[in-house]
C-alpha cells in the first residue's frame, strides 16, 4: 500500500486547488479565515480553519466548493490532451503533463473526512432546518464512503474518469 | 467577575467570538481580507498560460474525435465513402495512428478506393500491435490479396 503523504506529494496541485476550493467559498461569504495552508508534508496535507458559517447551506458549500472547482478544473485541463494520448497516440510531453496536472486535480476533488466532521458539527450546532438535515446526513455518509473508497483508489479512478468522460461528452454531443 | 476578553491574534480587547475565538474588529476583518498568497498567483499565472497553449489545439483534437465518431457511424451505415471521408480528416491531424490508420484503410477497402488501402497499409507496415483494428485490417487484406490473386488468374478482371 503507497502511503498518503506519498500520493499527496505526487498529486500536490489537487491539494492546492482542494484547498483553494474551500478558501474561495469562505470568501463568498466573508467569513473569516483563522489558519490555511494550501499543502504540507503531513496529515492533512492542506486544511482552512475558517469562522462559523451563517447557516448549513452556507457550511455545505464549502464543504462542497472543492468537489465542484476540482472537477471543472481537472476537465477543463486534461481534456486537449486526452484525446490525443489515449485515442489516437500521438501525444507529447505537453499532453502527459496536462493529464497528470488535470487528473491530480480532478482526485482531490472529493471532500475529506475533515470536511465530513466539520460539515456533521455544523449540522447539530445552531438551529438547522430539517430539510437541510435530511439532505446533509445522507451527504456526510458519502463523503465517508468516498474516503473509504479511496482505500481501492476510488479517488484516483474518478480522476481518470473525469478527465476522460469530459471530452466523450463533447464528442457525444457535438458528433 | 469574568475577565475581559483579549484578541486571540493581537491581545487588544476583543469584540467579537467566532468559534469561541475572542478576535478584535480589525483581526476579524483581516481575516475576512484574508488575501491569497503571491506564490499561488504565479503558479496559476503560469497553468493558466500552459493551458491556455493546450486550449488553442484542442478544437483541432476535437474535431478529429468528432470525425472519427461520424466514421464509425457511417461505416455502422454501410457508408463507407462517407466514413473514409471522415477517416481521412482524422489521420490528418494524427498521422502516425494506428487506429486512425487502420480504420481509413478498411474503409477505404470498403469504398473501393484500393489506392488509400494500400497507403494505409505502407504506413502500417512493420507495426506490432493486437488491437483488434489491426487483426480486422489483417483479415482485410487476406481478402485484398485473394482477389488480387484471382484477378491475375483470371486475367486482370476490375475488382
Amino acid at each position: 500500500m503507497i502511503p498518503g503523504f506519498l500520493i499527496a506529494i505526487v498529486t500536490f496541485p489537487g491539494v492546492i486547488v482542494h484547498e483553494l476550493g474551500h478558501f474561495v467559498f469562505c470568501k463568498l461569504f466573508k467569513l473569516p479565515v483563522f489558519d490555511v495552508c494550501f499543502f504540507r508534508v503531513g496529515n492533512p496535507s492542506g486544511y482552512v480553519i475558517h469562522g462559523a458559517t451563517k447557516n448549513a447551506g452556507q457550511h455545505m458549500l464549502i464543504t462542497f466548493g472543492p468537489f465542484i472547482v476540482n472537477t471543472l478544473l481537472g476537465a477543463v485541463i486534461a481534456a486537449p490532451a486526452v484525446i490525443p494520448v489515449m485515442q489516437f497516440d500521438g501525444g507529447g510531453l505537453l499532453d502527459y503533463f496536462l493529464i497528470w496536472l488535470g487528473v491530480s486535480i480532478a482526485m482531490h476533488a472529493f471532500p475529506s473526512t475533515g470536511d465530513a466532521a466539520s460539515l456533521w458539527q455544523g449540522l447539530w450546532h445552531g438551529q438547522t432546518s430539517i430539510p437541510v438535515k435530511i439532505v446533509a446526513v445522507p451527504l456526510v455518509g458519502l463523503i465517508y464512503l468516498g474516503a473509504l473508497g479511496s482505500v481501492v483508489w476510488l479517488d484516483l479512478l474518478y480522476g481518470i474518469g473525469v478527465a476522460w468522460l469530459f471530452p466523450k461528452m463533447l464528442v457525444a454531443l457535438l458528433a | 467577575m469574568d475577565e475581559p476578553q483579549v484578541c486571540a491574534a493581537c491581545g487588544q480587547p476583543a469584540a467579537f467570538a467566532q468559534d469561541e475565538l475572542p478576535l478584535c474588529p480589525a483581526c476579524l476583518q483581516a481575516m475576512i481580507d484574508r488575501p491569497l498568497p503571491r506564490w499561488l498567483y504565479v503558479t496559476a499565472a503560469i497553468i493558466g498560460l500552459i493551458v491556455l497553449l493546450a486550449l488553442l489545439k484542442f478544437p483541432a483534437s476535437l474535431g478529429a474525435e468528432i470525425a472519427f465518431e461520424r466514421g464509425k457511424r457511417a461505416e455502422a451505415a454501410r457508408n463507407y465513402p462517407l466514413a473514409e471521408q471522415q477517416y481521412a480528416i482524422v489521420v490528418k491531424r494524427f498521422p502516425s495512428s494506428t487506429l486512425a490508420l487502420a480504420r481509413l484503410g478498411i474503409a477505404s477497402y470498403r469504398a473501393g478506393d484500393i489506392v488509400m488501402t494500400i497507403d494505409c497499409y505502407d504506413k502500417l507496415r512493420g507495426r506490432e500491435s493486437s488491437d483488434k483494428v489491426i487483426i480486422e485490417f489483417n483479415a482485410m487484406m487476406s481478402e485484398l490479396e485473394q482477389k488480387l490473386e484471382q484477378q491475375q488468374v483470371h486475367g486482370g478482371q476490375e475488382l
